[in-house]
């Protein structure tokens, strides 16, 4: 038998004797789930399928960009996939007649909202190192604080340890959790989409930076459009 | 909890099929006919063209004098099925249980889906997230209604405001208004209703039980026990389609019976994957042996309880291995699976198993108890389409025991 | 999809002379109104706790796609909800 067949030979006797997945190559990042963002296209773009388990990922655009669309459909994926999600509010803007458009189930989102946004950081901390949830979602957008690189550090450090995937949703660019995140999403909306003369969504370009969020990667145009939100 | 049965409908299915192929057909009313037979006639509308009187069945000349503006379009009926499969595989996510009428195909799709046993606020979670993915996967509006028979989820499904859902016992009073044609009645017994000044179904409801079976025999009695809201029609699930299959050929025939388990659990690991992207699980497993001297027998197991695991698929495998006498090398193998079955309905399983849920909740307790400046909350749609935004949606504190 | 904040957000709007939204300030930021692709009118609950408002969903020229409303009790406006 020659040297490879041997190799594998004992590789397949060993997944054989003690089940499959026993053994993982050095290289790959096997144990990491991703949780799919909710577009083919961006899920193609970030090479992992979507937001890979125990990592951050940052979706940061100004409004209307579309970042929000994208962390709802993110929400509904991940519950479809995994089932609970939690969501801390620190806007207290989360939309619930919306959400449900997005595939969001509501009764499996668990929504934290207080204006003690170190307790809020905290709560999230815990029900991602429980593994309670299979997708944290941080919602900054609007906070006037901006938090320390050390707040993001200790999110990033208990992330690394669950199976739990995090996202932080932020409208202005923030050093600290850049160096931070595992991925950037940038949104850009470029033009409105319009059924007829009604604008009905935005087309976005969505800049993908990963590992180290100051080398573009892609960019990847999306049409998002806002579902019928108004009768 | 009460049994549910959701009604989807899509309205124009195969001209709105054909105005997203072509998107200049979308301008005016679209007719698609069959053409080749003895009298071209129409297979489906669009909604324009099924206002000007035009309907499924008409003849080409009929249709043209009713609607001379329309576009006259040859039906793709092989691209009208894969659409319909692709709607079946979205719904297939929500049940094992989905029925598909056929009657209404292909100018509608009319889709029953058994939700089974939930509790209403869960149930209108689920159809909003079923109308979500089948317009995400379909790109066309559906309309779903929901209630514990078939008749009434029809006709639910026809309300403006969707998805519109009947309580167990307001189903009488919803289909009363209804016209009597929407009954499961023959044509002559619809006509003998409306002589009989019999037009609504609460009037044919309201007649006795003995005078309903002598005037139109059991079918009248069965429709008039539809009518009473009583209608006990389970939901006929159609089969996934038995396309799963793979193959290995040898360049060097095989004689050795150690590196064929390695080729088959390699199988069973590529079917397991792709059993998974469909959420499926087998009930009939083939094997077929294609040996060196040409002939290719086959095995067949049926399975009473389906499977979907590489190690569950590989032991079916080697059963079937047994069942051969290997006198000739061989040259390739086929693994087929038939008979494929929905190995959890995704969605429905959010609603119906616990543990995923129940862990987060149990940790919610014991987070509210030291955070006291922290809310947990869940959301809750209130007055759906109210006005005033914030009447659409409520807040409620998570339950904790 | 959209945020929501059901109370309203205070916000300071100008208007023009026939009365007609023409911009307002949100975050420390002002927003020209671009294009006003919807309004409604509310008047509900006039028996208890009246509801009277003048709905918009509109356009900016900043990028925003919002949902405002004007309290024609108080004649205050709000930003109810932002489309993301």
């Amino acid at each position: 038998m020659k040297r490879e067949e041997k190799l594998q030979h004992t590789l397949w006797e060993i997944e054989k004797k003690w089940g499959q997945g026993t053994i993982h190559s050095a290289a790959s990042a096997a144990t990491r789930r991703a949780v799919s963002t909710g577009f083919d296209t961006l899920d193609d773009a970030l090479q992992s399928g979507g937001a890979l388990t125990g990592q951050i990922t940052v979706l940061m655009g100004i409004p209307t960009s579309g970042a929000t669309t994208c962390a709802y459909r993110t929400i509904a994926k991940a519950q479809a996939q995994a089932g609970a999600a939690a969501y801390l509010d620190f806007g207290a803007s989360f939309d619930p007649d919306v959400a449900v458009r997005c595939g969001i189930v509501l009764p499996h989102l668990l929504l934290v909202r207080t204006e003690q946004i170190d307790d809020g950081l905290q709560v999230g901390r815990d029900i991602v190192s429980a593994n309670a949830a299979a997708l944290l979602v941080v919602d900054l957008s609007g906070c006037a604080t901006a938090l320390s690189r050390q707040t993001y550090e200790r999110l990033a450090d208990v992330a690394l340890r669950s199976d739990c995937a995090v996202l932080v949703v932020i409208d202005r660019d923030d050093a600290s959790l850049k160096s931070i995140a595992h991925t950037w999403l940038t949104f850009e909306r470029q033009t409105w989409l319009k059924n007829g003369e009604r604008v009905c969504g935005c087309h976005t370009h969505v800049l993908v930076k990963k590992d180290k969020p100051t080398i573009k990667i892609a960019v990847v145009p999306l049409d998002i459009t806002f579902g019928e939100t108004v009768d | 909890m009460s049994r549910w049965i959701a009604c989807l409908v899509i309205e124009s299915f195969a001209a709105g099929l054909m105005r997203l192929r072509q998107p200049t057909l979308a301008r005016q009313p679209l007719v698609l006919v069959e053409y080749g037979v003895k009298r071209a006639k129409v297979v489906a509308a669009s909604a324009d063209a099924l206002a000007l009187g035009v309907c499924p069945n008409l003849t080409l000349n009929r249709a043209r004098g009713l609607c001379p503006q329309a576009q006259f379009v040859g039906v793709d009926t092989q691209q009208d099925e894969q659409a319909l499969n692709r709607l079946l595989d979205i719904l297939w996510t929500f049940s094992n249980r989905v029925e598909v009428d056929m009657t209404a195909y292909p100018q509608s799709a009319v889709c029953y889906i058994d939700l089974g046993s939930l509790n209403e606020a869960d149930v209108r979670h689920l159809v909003e997230a079923m109308l979500y993915a089948v317009k995400d996967g379909m790109r066309l509006l559906a309309r779903v209604g929901v209630a514990g028979g078939k008749l009434a989820a029809r006709l639910a499904a026809d309300e403006a405001n969707t998805p519109t859902l009947i309580a167990r016992d307001g189903e009488r009073a919803f289909i009363a208004r209804f016209p009597v044609e929407s009954l499961p009645l023959t044509k002559e017994a619809n006509h003998r209703l409306v002589l009989l000044g019999l037009r609504q179904i609460g009037q044919f409801a309201d007649l006795p039980s003995s005078a309903v079976l002598a005037q139109f025999g059991k079918r009248g009695r069965g429709a008039h026990q539809f009518a009473q809201g009583l209608d006990g029609r389970p939901v006929i699930p159609k089969q996934m389609p038995p396309t799963e299959a793979a193959v290995r050929d040898f360049d060097d025939p095989l004689s050795s019976a150690l590196r064929l388990e390695r080729i088959f659990h390699g199988m069973a690991v590529e079917l397991e994957k792709r059993l998974d992207g469909r959420t499926a699980a087998v009930h009939r497993l083939v094997l077929i042996l294609k040996f060196a001297d040409e002939t290719c027998p086959r095995e067949t197991l049926h399975l009473l309880e389906p499977v979907s695991t590489a190690a569950n698929l590989e032991r079916v495998i080697k059963r079937l291995l047994e069942r051969f006498t290997l006198t000739h090398a061989l040259v390739g193998v086929e693994v087929q699976l038939a008979h494929l079955v929905t190995s959890k309905p995704r969605q429905l399983e959010l609603f119906t198993a616990k543990p995923v849920r129940q862990q987060l909740i149990d940790l919610t307790q014991v987070l509210a108890e030291r955070f006291q400046h922290v809310d947990f909350l869940e959301g809750e749609l209130a007055e759906r389409g109210s006005l005033a935004l914030e009447r659409r949606v409520h807040f409620r504190s998570v339950k904790l025991s | 999809m959209t945020r929501l904040w059901v109370s309203g957000v205070p916000i300071s709007a100008a208007v023009n002379a026939e009365g007609e939204l023409t911009a307002f300030r949100w975050r420390d930021r002002d927003h020209v109104v671009e294009v006003v692709v919807t309004r409604w009118r509310v008047d509900m609950r006039w028996w208890t706790l009246r509801v009277w408002r003048d709905y918009f969903e509109l356009t900016t020229h900043s990028g925003l796609m919002v949902v405002v409303y004007r309290d024609l009790m108080s004649d205050d406006w709000y930003l109810q909800r932002l489309y993301d």
